[in-house]
This record gives C-alpha cells, structure tokens and sequence, in this order.
C-alpha cells in the first residue's frame, strides 16, 4: 500500500466519524490532499463561533492516526469568504488542491 | 528549536505565569475583576501556545482575542485526552461541548470582545448610563465557574491542559 494511499484512508475514515459525531457539521474540505506527512481539515460547521479568520489546530499524530492533523472549524459564512479570498487561509494552506466531503457522500 | 516552536513555548511560559498568578489571586479577597484578568489570559495563551503548531500567521494571532472556544472545541477531538479523561469519542465531545458556554463567557472578558459590557480591566457604561469599575463589579461568572459542575470541570481542564501541554497536545 503507497503512502498516498494509506492518508487517504485514515483521512476518509476520520472525516466520516467527524460526520457522525456532529450533526451540525456541514462539509468537510480536506485541503491539500496531495500532502502526505500531515492531513489539514477545514471543517464547516454552522455551530461553531465567527472569528473571521481560520484557526487551525495541531493534533499530534496518534496510535490510530499516524499523521500529524490541522484542523479548523469555521462557518458557512466564513467558507464563502475564504473561496472569495476575503479570509485567508494559514500559511502554506492552499485552495489549488482540495477535496470536498459532504453527509451525503461519505453516507454513499 | 524551530521559530514556531519558541513562539509556542514563550505562549505556553505566559499562560503558564497567568494560570500561577489566577491561582494567587484565589488566595486573596482581592476584587473578582483580578482573577477572571488572569484567567482569560491564560485560557488566550494557552489557546495560542496550540493555534501556533497549526500553521496560524503571527500577525493574525496576536490581532484576536478570540480563540479559546475553538481550542476547547479541538479538546473534544482530541484522542490523547479521550484516553486521559476515560473517555469515548463520542461522550469526549459532548462533555466539551457542555463546557463551551463557560468558555464563550471567559472568552468574551477581553475588553475587544466584551464590547462595552462588563470585562475585568476597562470601566463600562450600562444601557440605564450607569459606569462601573470593574472592582466594584460581582462578576456573576465566578460563581458559575466555582460552583457549578461544569464550571469546576472546567476549571479543573484548564488546570490540566496548561500543566501537561506538551504531553497531551503535542
């Protein structure tokens, strides 16, 4: 199994229990995925608070999740500012290469 | 040590010394304006001390006041902690989210967020034209922090989270 191909299915995996555990979770963009030493997570969720900007924490890699993870939560709000460019993304987070992850498509 | 990780343990030094100073403060019968001060400060700096592992630009953590609710959240997906706490992944998270409410009302004691309400530093006015200083102000925060469950459970985290940083975020 490829490297690639290993964060693939711990990010896929983590995404769908993110979905699970937070009904008010809305999407999931997994930023970067071309990445493969750390999986960087922007969580939108209409419950979470307006900071206008994206927070993003460190999780240290763990026994089920090899790979070190950032993650942020930000609003629907806050996600069209940032494909509008008005709220940045951390440093060396881009929106060149993304995924987005719904309800609907990891229930699929 | 790379620059984000001085960064990090300066926040983490900081948060530490106001987490020391808060506890001072319990020993004294100085006004409650003092300890809530010293307790959004540390929340803040703790809340930084991880925000900066996590690719956040400088200028943009130093700009907000706003990022210990967040963090609190994170705490709820936090697997070393579920392992620390006993608990579940699921019942991880909703024991922080029980928590969010305290930690939205210490967020919002800095003055920037506090929004000309009651904060610990600055003199207000009320919406009647009353100004108070913070000193001569009950805070009715404290008593939710101090007895109420969630409020020493939550006391009780911040106390943990500081002191043991490096091993359970890091």
């Amino acid at each position: 199994m490829t490297q690639n191909h290993n964060i693939a299915n711990v990010a896929g995996n983590l995404i769908q229990e993110h979905f699970d555990l937070d009904p008010n979770l809305e999407k999931v963009i997994w930023i970067n995925p071309d990445k493969t030493t750390e999986i960087r997570l922007l969580e939108i969720n209409s419950d979470t608070i307006t900071t206008g900007m994206v927070q993003s924490f460190y999780f240290a890699p763990w026994e089920e999740i090899p790979y070190a993870m950032k993650i942020a939560e930000i609003t629907p709000e806050e996600w069209q500012k940032v494909l509008q460019n008005e709220i940045p993304l951390p440093k060396g987070w881009t929106l060149e290469n993304y995924k987005v992850y719904s309800r609907e498509l990891v229930a699929a | 040590m790379s620059a984000w990780q001085n960064w990090q343990a300066a926040f983490l030094r900081q948060a530490r010394s106001d987490w020391e100073a808060y506890q001072k403060t319990t020993e004294l019968k100085w006004p409650y304006c003092h300890r809530l001060h010293y307790l959004q400060m540390a929340t803040e700096k703790l809340s930084k001390a991880l925000l900066i592992a996590g690719d956040i630009e400088l200028e943009n953590l130093t700009a907000s006041h706003a990022a210990f609710v967040n963090f609190m959240r994170a705490a709820g997906k936090n697997r070393k902690l579920q392992k620390t706490l006993g608990l579940k992944k699921s019942p991880l998270q909703a024991h922080f989210k029980k928590l969010l409410p305290l930690s939205h009302e210490i967020e919002l004691l800095a003055p920037a967020l506090a929004k000309s309400g009651p904060n610990p530093e600055y003199p207000w006015e009320d919406p009647s034209g009353n100004v108070f200083a913070p000193t001569d102000y009950s805070f009715p925060l404290i008593n939710r922090l101090q007895k109420t469950p969630q409020g020493i459970q939550l006391l009780r985290h911040i106390e943990v989270f500081i002191m043991r940083f490096e091993e359970l975020f890091m």
